[in-house]
């Protein structure tokens, strides 16, 4: 005898009062006890006996137990992907607080590192395309975004220390690139959110569809404001702040309200170095001081006058 | 019933064991068919078939697909090509180590009494 809808939702609740938030967790127990109690009632049993019944057989310490186990499992899955967002940051955050001669070749290896990361994410939603067919499209944005943003950096390296003419394609690619990651994260976190059980994983993913939307809004209007650039010019950097003081405030409130994600992480990481590098606050910082920025602006406006 | 302590390490071959027999099993159908196939005499907990289960999955060894059944979202178990490859071998262990289990329970001496 099959389980009426009710009754799965009530397991699905029953499980996440006993501390399983995972999604997919979830459902695999809430299956194994659907089924358990499915073959109760076969049995003739009557459906609130089969519940403390199965209730009874499954104790709690043994949930959390499988989901202490299952947890340690996704954090050793994505300790390669954490340890190259840490690397990611840390070099970043030295290459412009410390003026170092090798000060932008660090912040190169950064931008490296963050390739890196998204094509570990990518890997990781190729791997799991078994779960969902569209993994394989998030896998391939992550994959793309992390090709812009490593072959953009690349030419805003050249121009800064070799003075190469990349025609202002660097700022293009980093700014697609990040369009492209915030696609991806937005429309995970929708999916995510359409398949997530109980009022406490549709919260959670709400709260990372509102985040990642602004972020590719304020993407979107980044890149609109290339093909523009001569009206937005005096613009520009309300969207810099703007974008900067979005970041800051998502962090807070994630570490607020202990909502984690790591590849929410890595789209605020990547929106915050894109920007960054641009913003006029790393003039502030003892490495931000020397000619780079004001190359590239040169550049630009060369290209401007020439239209 | 055979208690937990000694059925623990038996689990990791039970499940690749089944796998290598039946092509895919979700996890509540892996504590049936241990069931009836040992007459009840084993019966695997949801805190014991589970946690063995993800860990295999995460050394690549089981590969796993989700299927909607019933209003509810069922994963299925597979075997990965390098799982195959471990599940014959664990296989053999757990028939050498049946073996010798018996041959420690039931010594020469005895069978010659």
């Amino acid at each position: 005898m099959k389980l009426k809808p009710s009754t799965i939702d009530r397991i699905k609740k029953a499980l996440e009062q006993q501390g399983i938030r995972n999604r997919y967790l979830q459902s695999e127990m809430g299956d194994h006890i659907a089924c358990d109690m499915e073959h109760m009632l076969d049995q003739g049993i009557g459906e609130e006996e089969a519940w403390d019944q199965v209730f009874a057989k499954t104790r709690g310490e043994e949930i959390k137990a499988t989901a202490g186990q299952y947890q340690g499992i996704l954090n050793a899955r994505y300790y390669r992907i954490k340890l190259f967002l840490w690397v990611t940051f840390g070099l970043f955050a030295v290459s412009w607080l410390f003026s170092f001669r090798t000060g932008q070749f660090m912040s190169a290896v950064s931008f490296m590192a963050m390739g890196t990361t998204l094509i570990l994410l990518s890997l990781d939603f190729f791997r799991s395309h078994r779960h969902h067919r569209s993994n394989i499209w998030l896998g391939a944005g992550t994959l793309l975004s992390a090709l812009l943003v490593m072959s953009g950096f690349i030419l805003f390296f050249l121009v800064v220390n070799y003075r190469v003419n990349t025609h202002g394609h660097s700022v293009d690619l980093m700014i697609f690139s990040y369009v492209i990651l915030s696609l991806v994260v937005f429309l995970y976190f929708i999916r995510q959110r359409r398949l997530s059980q109980g009022s406490g994983g549709r919260n959670r993913y709400s709260w990372f569809i509102a985040f990642s939307g602004l972020q590719l809004l304020l993407a979107i209007l980044s890149f609109l404001s290339l093909p523009f650039y001569t009206w937005a010019v005096d613009y520009i950097w309300i969207l810099i702040w703007v974008i900067l003081a979005v970041d800051l405030i998502s962090l807070l409130l994630l570490i607020f309200k202990r909502i984690r994600n790591i590849l929410f992480f890595v789209l605020l990481t990547l929106s915050f170095m894109i920007t960054f590098i641009h913003s006029p606050l790393r003039r502030l910082l003892p490495a931000g001081g020397p000619t780079q920025q004001t190359e590239v602006l040169n550049y630009s406006s060369r290209e401007i006058s020439a239209r | 019933m055979i208690g937990k302590d000694l059925i623990k390490g038996m689990i990791r071959p039970i499940i690749l064991h089944l796998l290598l027999q039946k092509e895919r099993m979700y996890g509540y159908e892996i504590t049936q068919v241990v069931r009836e196939q040992t007459g009840g005499k084993i019966a695997l907990t949801l805190g014991a078939l589970y946690p063995v289960l993800h860990k295999l999955e995460s050394e690549g060894i089981l590969e796993t697909s989700s299927q909607a059944v019933d209003n509810r979202l069922r994963k299925y178990y597979t075997l990965s090509r390098r799982g195959r490859k471990a599940a014959f071998e664990q296989t053999v262990e757990m028939y050498e180590f049946l073996d010798a289990l018996q041959a420690f329970c039931n010594p020469p001496e005895n069978r010659n009494a």
